[in-house]
């Protein structure tokens, strides 16, 4: 590499470093739900914090290594369609199972999710509406709108069920209070959610 | 293109983490809040493979477009890479959540 190309580059991967450790680490489920609790990370909690840090850089700087073989591989790795399990059927067509979800889980940043309790929105019997969002139930004050948060999980202390949604198709998702996202309408069809799913179907697709 | 695989040092990470004293050593017991957060965090397994499978996105994008990228061997990526993991995790361990 010439040496100008190769500080450019050297630069392009420190950014994209930097930026998606921080990125995914203060937007995963848990930790966004703690950073919602307590906006400044208080003294007493920061030694647990450094914990986790510490232990999740060691397991990234391992993990480097099949990283890296899988991107310098020749191809991509085959990703073989995950079988469904036997006699599983999908209870509408609206329904994601785990190989649909590990999927979408690939482009985890490509989704938004509602996650809900009431069974009609949460299947896609029925339209998204901002009386039913619980955020609308538990804060009647919250801006106009249907929320939903980045990402495939959602935000799992809302429902055991999750309605997702293209992030950047039809309709425009602005950033609260990442990853929560606002969609400023009365309600969202059925046909605008790429499909529903249960939050044990979600673990499943983890696992898999 | 570079051939061998090479691996990626591990050494200085392990060395961070044993740094951190123990939890039952002389440290002060911890708060009962401070115990809930702790119980709260997500594992560490977890956050790691989420971090590993995004960064595995974004990189595999960059060496696809990025003509700075054009040519980078495989050992090139793997000396910064070790570097770029080791300061990033030890910004966010030091800011937080707290934008910087």
């Amino acid at each position: 590499m010439t040496s100008m190309l190769f500080f450019v580059g050297r630069r392009v991967i420190r950014r994209t470093v930097l930026g998606r450790v921080r990125f995914s680490t203060i937007t995963f489920q848990q930790v966004h739900l703690l950073q919602v609790r307590h906006p400044d990370l208080p003294a007493e909690f920061r030694p647990a914090w450094q914990d986790l840090m510490a232990e999740t850089r060691l397991q990234v700087s391992t993990g480097l290594t099949d990283l890296l073989m899988s991107l310098f591989a020749p191809t991509p790795p085959p990703t073989p369609a995950p079988a469904l399990p036997p006699g599983r059927k999908r209870v509408n067509d609206k329904q994601l199972l785990p190989s649909d979800l590990k999927d979408m889980l690939r482009n985890n940043g490509d989704w938004v999710t509602h996650r809900t309790d009431h069974v009609g929105v949460g299947t896609c019997q029925t339209s998204l509406r901002t009386e039913t969002d619980v955020v609308r139930k538990k804060n009647p004050a919250a801006p106009f709108g249907v929320y939903a948060a980045v990402g495939v999980e959602g935000l799992a202390d809302y429902g055991p069920y999750g309605v997702v949604f293209p992030r950047y198709k039809d309709r425009t998702w602005q950033v609260k209070d990442a990853p929560a996202v606002l969609c400023a309408v009365e309600s969202l069809d059925v046909d605008e959610a790429e499909g529903w799913y249960t939050e044990e179907d979600l673990a499943e697709a983890r696992r898999l | 293109m570079e051939e061998k695989n090479p691996v990626v040092p591990t050494t200085k990470s392990t060395k961070a983490v044993e740094a951190v004293p123990a939890k039952t050593g002389t440290a002060p017991p911890e708060s009962k809040e401070a115990r809930e957060f702790r119980a709260a965090l997500p594992k560490s397994e977890d956050l790691a493979k989420a971090v590993l499978a995004a960064l595995e996105k974004d990189l595999r994008e960059r060496l696809a477009t990025d003509p700075g990228l054009a040519g980078v061997t495989k050992a090139e990526l793997a000396e910064w890479l070790a570097a770029d993991v080791a300061e990033a995790f030890a910004e966010t361990s030091k800011h937080g959540w707290a934008a910087k």
